[in-house]
């Protein structure tokens, strides 16, 4: 058996020719771990009729938000005494914000709040600039997540039909809230 | 070891430079270095400090950045090449006997750990035939430079090589050694061993080698040491200076 062996020149450029291929590995290594391991960005975008109740809205409409979140929990269980849906003079007696008048109540919009037979509680803001006219729609049933929307400019007709459609079309906007992981890891001032 | 009775079929490879270049920094090194060594035989490389030898032995080991086709035709299965540099620099004091050396060079076991069986017999025997054998246990800069020199060769035969590269070995030996030498010389012509040897004793040439190339940056003579070491070819060898030369 007979072998003919050249020999190389020695030098970087095989070397720096091997490096760089590890180098490729080790990039595409980890860009296949991370393809596969990596978790997904869960920050949810919303649609365009939506509000994040955490960016999108003011001071005092964050307020009243979280207010009507609460005051919901009430609602509900005055509903399932009652079987009915309590009204609002019952609400303010009961001193349950925004319900209430108060001076808490005036400095964020003046909210007038009137029960609609559709099955919806609306504010109408008596300072738009201030917070935006709302609207809690109770579910249908006693187990269900209250639906709240808002609307910025200073009509004051309530709106006929509740479904989202409408109420899109009339200018009303969803206000939504997510958990995600901006939540704990964006600042934003 | 004794005269070759019977000369084996050459195991050795052939080794062809064809053409080499060699630039270092804005030196020329080698310019167009090409000749040719038969398998099996004795080639002597003779020419000035300088001259390119060591670069042109350290080209053939994959060490420098040359251009042009360097070719090695192996015949057998075997492909071992032995290298004897010129001279290894030890500290007096170093702890290392020759024993340690010859196991750090020839086995894969750390020398700390003692010789290992398996080459334990190879290295008996080639400090033996280098005349070491009583010596094993000295450190190696206790030893005179002839005497390194000695297992410098005796490194060079562990495992037995089908190519042996030596860069001036009888420069340091002492008359002793150079029989050793001379024997050793005579042992590997017979078992077909290639041997590519730098020499500066002329004289050395003209008897053991085969055939012998004069270098000086450039191949100047490449022939039988008879026609070669003609006093006009030499005196021609040794006028150059290339270190002076420049490409600049």
């Amino acid at each position: 058996m007979s072998r003919a062996q050249v020999i190389r020149p020695a030098g970087a450029g095989h070397e720096t020719l091997y490096v760089l291929l590890v180098s490729v590995l080790i990039v595409l290594l980890a860009a296949g771990v991370v393809a596969l391991r990596g978790e997904r960005e869960d920050e949810q975008a919303i649609e365009r009729h939506q509000l994040d109740a955490r960016r999108d809205l003011t001071a005092a409409e964050q307020g009243l938000y979280t207010d009507l979140r609460v005051a919901f929990d009430e609602i509900q269980m005055l509903r399932e005494e009652r079987q009915a849906a309590p009204g609002v003079q019952a609400l303010a007696e009961d001193g349950l914000p925004p319900f209430v008048d108060d001076a808490g109540s005036q400095s964020r919009g003046n909210h007038q709040w009137t029960w609609l037979q559709a099955g919806a509680y609306l504010g109408r803001s008596q300072a738009p600039d201030i917070a935006g006219s709302l609207l809690l729609i109770l579910p249908a049933g006693n187990d269900g997540q209250p639906d709240i929307w808002l609307r910025r400019d200073s009509s004051h007709l309530p709106p006929d039909d509740l479904g989202q459609a409408a109420l899109i079309a009339a200018g009303w906007r969803q206000v939504v809230s997510h958990y995600d992981a901006g939540v704990t890891r964006e600042h934003r001032h | 070891m004794t005269a070759a009775a019977h000369v084996q079929p050459a195991c050795g490879p052939a080794i062809e430079f064809g053409g080499i270049d060699l630039t270092l920094g804005r030196t020329r090194i080698l310019e167009q270095v090409a000749f040719s060594v038969a398998p099996g035989t004795v080639h002597a490389i003779v020419g000035p400090n300088g001259g390119g030898k060591s670069s042109l032995i350290k080209t053939l080991l994959g060490q420098m950045p040359h251009q042009g086709q360097l070719t090695l035709r192996w015949p057998g299965e075997r492909e071992v090449i032995g290298y004897v540099p010129q001279a290894l620099e030890f500290d007096r004091g170093l702890p290392m006997t020759v024993d340690d050396f010859m196991a750090a060079m020839c086995q894969k076991r750390p020398a700390f750990l003692g010789l290992s069986r398996r080459v334990q017999p190879a290295i008996d025997a080639a400090l033996a035939r280098v005349g070491m054998l009583d010596k094993r246990k000295r450190r190696m800069g206790a030893l005179s430079g002839g005497e390194r020199q000695r297992v410098l060769l005796a490194q060079g035969l562990i495992p037995e090589p089908q190519l042996l590269v030596l860069d001036e070995p009888m420069s340091a030996l002492d008359e002793a050694g150079i029989q050793v030498f001379e024997q050793l010389l005579a042992g590997w012509r017979q078992a077909g061993t290639t041997v590519l040897w730098i020499e500066h004793d002329l004289e050395a040439v003209l008897r053991l080698a085969d055939r012998v190339t004069g270098l000086s940056r450039k191949v100047l003579f490449d022939a039988p040491p008879a026609q070669a070491l003609t006093p006009e070819r030499l005196l021609g060898l040794f006028s150059v200076h290339p270190r002076s030369e420049s490409l600049a």
